[in-house]
């Protein structure tokens, strides 16, 4: 069974990306957590059980690509993938670090699929 | 002068059209709907002062607004703006929900934030080119519209502010609303245009 970490203030987008998760595969555990803050106790907590976090670019409290340096100061995480509808990574007023993957919101079934299956390519 | 405004004028009407293009089809992506939303650019134009924001805005029930940022620095906002009723619409439509009002009024933020925050910066994307700016939309925020929002960023502005403006219409679901946004332009721009 896949443990998704999923970070977004949206409920909204979390709901659909859950339901999307599912449908692609039904044993897929999904944790949201709606705030940068959350999704870091719960990394500190219990970090190794997750195999893939998704997480949001555009938040309060700092932007993804924050969080994701935060996540991995506590654990070396590299299924990482940031979710964005940002137009500052088409326009560089962000850089994309090295080793960090993108998808481009809205998020549908086929852009799902292929995370899910960078998350099976790095584990392998 | 004029002739070089509007020769950038024409560059950022195409980059427009582009981005509603955009938006067109990712809202269509989040609604399903058989029939796409049709997009149709109302004006743009520049002004000095945020003056006639106030007459825009009048009637409006429901706005959600992001800022518009060059180099993380806020240059304007962008954003949706609904008569009474519409929004609870396209939520209701977006979740093909059937609760009652007060069911999809709480939805609302949410939901409209994120629709919002998409399709802005699915026109952002476009018009940084022509507007020789690193674009890019920060966090939405929903409620009424606030009067003299413009003001606040281009006070103190040498550069004159850069209006679009776009109504969208689902003519099956009866949905539309409006694009509305403003950006100050570097007054390099205006020059190196003449």
């Amino acid at each position: 069974m896949t443990t998704v970490l999923l970070v977004d203030d949206s409920k909204f987008t979390c709901n659909r990306t859950i339901e999307m998760l599912r449908e692609i595969d039904p044993d897929v555990n999904v944790i949201p957590a709606y705030l940068p803050s959350k999704a870091l106790e719960l990394v500190q907590s219990q970090g190794s059980t997750y195999d893939l976090a998704i997480i949001d670019f555009n938040m309060p409290e700092m932007n993804g690509l924050e969080l994701a340096e935060k996540i991995r100061a506590i654990i070396p995480y590299e299924r990482i993938v940031i979710l964005t509808a940002s137009s500052a990574f088409t326009t560089h007023s962000q850089t994309i670090p090295e080793g960090m993957h993108f998808c481009q919101k809205p998020v549908n079934e086929e852009k799902l699929r292929a995370v899910l299956q960078f998350q099976r390519r790095i584990s392998a | 002068m004029k002739s070089g405004i509007i020769q950038n004028f024409r560059e950022i009407s195409d980059a427009f059209c582009d981005g509603l293009a955009t938006a067109s089809e990712q809202l269509g992506e989040l609604t399903n709907f058989d029939e796409m939303f049709g997009f149709t650019p109302v004006s743009i134009h520049l002004h000095s002062s945020g003056a006639d924001e106030k007459s825009y805005e009048k009637g409006a029930e429901d706005c959600c607004l992001l800022e518009v940022l060059d180099h993380n620095v806020p240059i304007g906002y962008a954003g949706l703006i609904f008569k009474e009723g519409e929004a609870r619409k396209l939520v209701g439509a977006i979740l093909k929900s059937t609760s009652d009002a007060t069911e999809l009024d709480r939805e609302k933020p949410d939901v409209i934030a994120e629709v919002t925050n998409i399709m802005m910066n699915a026109c952002l994307a476009r018009l940084a080119g022509p507007l020789q700016m690193k674009l890019a939309g920060g966090l939405p925020s929903f409620g009424h519209c606030p009067v003299g929002r413009l003001q606040d960023v281009s006070s103190g502005s040498e550069g004159r502010i850069l209006v679009l403006r776009a109504s969208f219409e689902n003519e099956k679901k009866h949905i539309n609303g409006d694009v509305t946004m403003a950006i100050v332009l570097k007054p390099e721009i205006l020059k190196s245009a003449g």
